[in-house]
């Protein structure tokens, strides 16, 4: 992490509760937490102000997690945003799916949300 | 010898070369001398001219000389000086001229000398005295003897020049002349040249021509195949020798043609011998064919009368009789009568004998030959005017067994008594004729029986067949002709086995002596069968049931009467009704479509005889037709797999019409039948095809019912997968919406929990402790539900290590040792370790986990629960044993099915959701093993998992 500025993640879960957990936990931990309701908000936050990591649900209306994840790392300004996909499904298909699309990890709902700040920190030791 | 006719050709045309050119000769010489006159002529000239020319000179030199003596001027001397030069060159020019003549020569001499002369004794004497004394010099000239010299001289020229003229008139006359004969000769060549062509022209004709178109005839008239054509022998040299060689072929010719002719009459006078020692060989042939058969007749005449007929030619033949009779047993008045007579008239007999009466009549009634001679004669031989007696009579009388058949008389006229021998031999024959009409009997009795039920069996359905004890057919009705195919003709006096019978309806020849038919009528004894099948005149076959009853004659068998009926239909119906029970019966016992449709093909191919079928499967596009599965009878492999691969679409064959039209369709031996769903789609279609042309009767009606019952088959398995797919999908779902949840609940507990927001009281953590708990038994059922549908679609993943159970069982009874602490229960363990399998930790954890958890929970307080590890040679065991409720008998085969939960547990209120030993047996099994629950009453329950060892090798390593 940057001595110099705090690490925004973005965060993108339709589900309110989980949403709200995820950004309670990331902003304890110290990092700056942008909220998305849904893939388009996610994807257009995204674009406007790139953030430095991005945990998006996989199962969100309009713009799933795979496609979203697919459409940000088309974007130039966001190609390059380490990506932590989570998911309710845990088939290895399902898994695969994630990393095609573009994925630098995943998470099986339900997890806990200790597991979560440290996947972030993890990916984002990586860069 | 002979001059050839090249020869002659050459010496006539030498002749005619030779004459022209000696004409062509003649006149080049008469042209030569012409030629040689002109030069001549023209010679002439030139010594005129030049002599001439002398003689000028010669006046000159005296011209000169007086000029000068008179003027004494030098210049007078000139034309002197000028001729002094010039003479001397004419004279010795005039001289070559004259060459060729000597007196001219001779003069010309003459001439130059005088000239000469007159010069130097003259006019230079004078000349040079005029220089001393010009008067003494002109006084000499004066005196004339110089003009005399010189007049001399040209007396001397006047005669050269006509001596000169003379010549060249001779040389011309003569030119003239050799001129004239030159023209006479060519005339006279040219005639003479023209008559000798004719000559020529005519020698050619008379030598040549005319005797080669005469045989250029001849040839012609030969080649047309007149050989007598000769022509005259005429012409010359060769011509003459082709006549001769012509008329040499010519008779060459005719002569081998008439030899030839001979030769083919001779030949033909062979062919004719031969054909006479042909014919002999055929009549002696013919005759001992004859004597054969006398023999053979007897033994293969049929009828009655001509068993008769033989038997008396054969016996009379051999007796030398010219006379005899025979008669024979009439069954139904029981007297003897009249079947044969030879020699003799119907009115010299009596039509019947009774036994006893007359020679004959004794021979019956005693049983025993009867001979008589002389006197006692009965048989009259016929004659011219009236008859004889008979020298010598024989009766025979014909026995078969205890029967008499009847009697053989006798008659002839030689005068020899029958002897011991002959008697011999003819009783012999005698009694083979007895035989054969015995037999003969029987049959008419039998055709006479048959005549009378003709009428009724015409009425009856059943095939009949009248059979003598030889199997010959003797009686047909009507259904057997219907049945068979053939007429009454082709049957009649036919073997019934080898016509009807001769192969088994699997295509193996049947031989007669297994023929239960044939075997029935050798004893008199009845038959039956109803798995045979008979033969129609077609070819074709049809099964048959047929009963044979035998017919006896005096005890004896004497042939039977063979029932049959074509069972054809009923088999038929029979094996219809037995292919749809077959297909009835898989489709009860299959559990999927893909494991019914290759039994319901066997099923119906092995029930209809039919060699090959195939499944066509309709996709998404039901113009797209695939094989799934075939039959193929034993040798049909090949034609199935090429017709498997190929499409239906568009062949024109009954499973494309099926296709478009929706309905069962029956072409030649193959038959489609369309499996239609109740909504109209088309699932399938099956395809038949047969040996043999498909079309009996009912069988549409029953592949109809075949196929809609296997359409509702396929429909209700189609629904099943259906609704086992949206049950699936339903607990997917559900798992997956139960997550969600559950991240929020355990995620804000943890929150709670580490006391971030705000210190928690006793009470409030002890809250929060159970609501975490609910949510982890949540969470496992969620698990388990996800990890039920993971098995049950094979999509459960193992990740695989080598793991010691011993240990794997300390940990999981560390899992359960709180709850078994609070209900007072035991936990015991007996690890016999290590026991090491490869396998998956986490699942056999859970497979263990799983057992342990139901023991404790089945388990009332103060029991115990037993674990037990014990690694074997091929297979780790793990036991693990309750003192709890147990499991009632009737229920533990559906113990490890999904959600099943035993009554002692519901009754108990002992909360589950019957996953767990589905997951545990699931468990086992991916991983090669076994669980089981071990068979005992009572309370308690054991369960025992067996794993595949890890191999020790393996260990080792």
């Amino acid at each position: 992490v940057s001595a110099e500025r705090t690490p925004r993640i973005l965060v993108a879960d339709d589900e309110e509760d989980v949403r709200e957990l995820i950004v309670y936990r990331l902003s304890r931990s110290g990092y700056d937490v942008v909220e998305a309701r849904d893939g388009e908000e996610a994807f257009r936050l995204a674009v406007d102000d790139v953030p430095d990591l991005a945990v998006l649900d996989v199962m969100m209306p309009r713009l799933d997690g795979y496609e979203l994840t697919r459409r940000l790392r088309a974007e130039p300004a966001t190609s390059r945003v380490p990506i932590i996909l989570l998911t309710a499904r845990t088939q290895e298909a399902d898994v695969s799916q994630g990393f095609e699309a573009g994925a630098d990890d995943y998470l099986k709902k339900p997890f806990s949300p200790d597991e979560l700040v440290a996947r972030v920190r993890a990916v984002l030791g990586r860069r | 010898m002979t001059r050839g006719l090249t020869f002659r050709l050459l010496l006539g045309s030498a002749i005619l070369l030779a004459i022209v050119v000696a004409g062509f000769a003649v006149m080049a010489a008469a042209v030569d001398q012409l030629e040689g006159a002109g030069h001549a002529e023209g010679h002439a000239t030139k010594v005129l001219a030049t002599a001439n020319a002398l003689e000028k000179a010669t006046l000159d030199l005296e011209t000169g000389l007086r000029g000068y003596l008179l003027t004494g001027k030098q210049p007078f001397l000139d034309p002197y000086r000028d001729a002094q030069a010039r003479y001397p060159v004419l004279a010795r020019e005039l001289e070559s001229l004259s060459s060729g003549d000597t007196r001219q020569r001779r003069r010309v001499a003459e001439i130059a000398a005088a000239i000469g002369r007159y010069d130097r004794t003259w006019v230079q004497p004078l000349i040079a005295r005029y220089g001393q004394d010009p008067a003494a010099a002109r006084a000499a000239v004066a005196t004339g003897r110089g003009k005399a010299q010189v007049d001399a001289i040209r007396a001397r020229f006047t005669v050269f020049d006509a001596a000169q003229t003379g010549i060249a008139a001779r040389r011309s006359q003569h030119a003239s002349s050799t001129g004239s004969l030159a023209r006479a000769l060519a005339f006279g060549g040219m005639a003479i040249c023209g008559l000798l062509v004719l000559v020529f022209t005519v020698f050619l004709r008379r030598t040549v021509v005319t005797p080669v178109q005469r045989l250029a005839r001849g040839v012609e008239r030969i080649g047309a195949g007149e050989l007598s054509v000769r022509v005259p022998v005429t012409g010359t040299g060769e011509v003459r020798g082709l006549n001769a060689g012509f008329n040499a072929m010519a008779d060459n010719l005719e002569l081998q043609r008439d030899e030839l002719e001979n030769q083919k009459a001779e030949l033909e006078g062979q062919q004719l011998e031969l054909e006479a020692a042909l014919a002999f060989v055929e009549a002696e042939k013919a005759h001992a064919e004859l004597l054969q058969r006398f023999g053979d007749d007897l033994a293969v005449a049929s009828g009655l009368e001509r068993v008769s007929e033989v038997a008396l030619r054969e016996l009379a033949d051999r007796a030398g009789a010219e006379i005899g009779a025979l008669y024979v047993l009439d069954e139904r008045s029981g007297a003897f009568a009249l079947a044969a007579r030879r020699g003799l008239g119907a009115g010299d007999l009596a039509p019947a004998l009774v036994p006893g009466e007359g020679l004959a009549g004794r021979a019956l009634a005693e049983r025993r030959p009867v001979s008589v001679s002389y006197g006692e004669t009965r048989l009259r031989l016929p004659g011219l005017v009236s008859g004889r007696d008979a020298a010598h009579e024989l009766h025979l009388p014909l026995l078969h067994g205890e029967r008499t058949i009847g009697v053989v008389s006798l008659g002839r006229s030689r005068d020899e008594a029958f002897g011991a021998q002959e008697l011999e031999l003819l009783a012999i024959l005698a009694e083979r004729a007895a035989v054969v009409a015995a037999e003969a009997l029987s049959l008419r009795r039998v055709e006479g029986l048959a005549g009378q039920l003709e009428t009724l069996l015409a009425s009856i359905d059943q095939g009949i067949l009248g059979l003598g004890r030889d199997g010959r057919i003797v009686l047909v009705n009507r259904a057997a002709l219907e049945l068979t195919g053939y007429t009454e003709d082709d049957l009649l006096g036919e073997d019934a086995h080898a016509l009807l019978h001769h192969t088994r309806p699997d295509g193996t020849p049947y031989p007669a002596v297994e023929c239960p038919i044939f075997e029935a009528l050798a004893n008199g004894t009845q038959a039956h069968g109803d798995n045979d099948c008979f033969w129609r005149r077609d070819g074709t076959s049809f099964p048959v049931e047929f009963a044979s009853y035998p017919l006896f004659d005096g005890g004896q068998a004497a042939g039977g009467v063979l029932t049959f009926v074509d069972v054809e239909d009923r088999k038929r119906l029979e094996r219809q009704r037995d292919t749809q029970h077959a297909v009835t019966a898989v489709l009860a016992d299959a559990n999927t479509t893909e494991e019914a449709i290759p039994r319901l093909l066997d099923a119906i191919c092995n029930g209809l005889g039919w060699p090959l079928g195939f499944a066509w499967q309709a996709h998404a596009d039901a113009a797209q037709l695939r094989c799934i599965a075939w039959h193929a009878a034993p040798g049909h492999e090949e034609a199935a797999a090429s017709r498997a691969a190929g499409s239906i679409s568009g062949d024109g064959g009954p499973a494309a019409t099926a296709l478009e039209r929706r309905e069962t369709v029956v072409a030649g031996n193959a038959v489609a039948v369309p499996i239609v769903g109740i909504d109209g789609d088309l699932l399938g279609i099956a395809e038949f095809r047969s040996d043999d042309a498909i079309g009996a009767a009912g069988l549409v009606g029953t592949l109809d019912a075949i196929a809609g019952q296997t359409a509702q088959f396929f429909e209700r398995k189609r629904a099943e997968a259906r609704t086992e797919h949206m049950r699936q999908e339903f607990v997917a779902t559900v798992s997956h919406e139960l997550r969600t949840p559950l991240t929020a609940i355990e995620g804000w507990l943890d929150v709670l929990g580490s006391e971030e927001a705000g210190p928690l009281n006793e009470d409030q953590q002890r809250f929060l402790a159970t609501v975490r708990r609910n949510s982890e038994r949540l969470r496992r059922l969620v698990g388990d539900l996800l990890l039920s549908r993971q098995i049950e679609t094979g999509q459960l993943s193992l990740e695989l290590e080598d793991l010691d159970l011993t240990e794997l069982a300390a940990e999981s009874l560390d899992l359960v040792r709180a709850s078994a602490d609070a209900k007072g229960i035991e936990l015991e363990a007996q690890l016999d370790g290590p026991a090491l399998v490869h396998g998956d930790r986490i699942r056999l954890a859970q497979l263990l986990g799983n057992l342990l958890t139901n023991a404790v929970k089945f388990t009332p307080e103060g029991g115990a629960v037993r674990v037990a590890v014990s690694a074997g040679e091929h297979a780790c065991r793990i036991a693990v044993s309750d003192t709890g409720i147990g499991i009632p008998r009737d229920e533990r085969d559906r113990l490890f099915q999904r959600f099943f939960r035993a009554t002692t547990a519901t009754h108990g209120g002992i909360s589950g959701t019957g996953l767990g030993l589905a997951i545990s047996k699931s468990i086992a099994e991916s991983h090669g093993g076994t669980i089981e629950l071990v068979d005992r009453d009572g309370p308690g329950t054991e369960f025992v998992v067996e794993l595949p060892a890890l191999v020790r090798e393996t260990a080792r390593r």
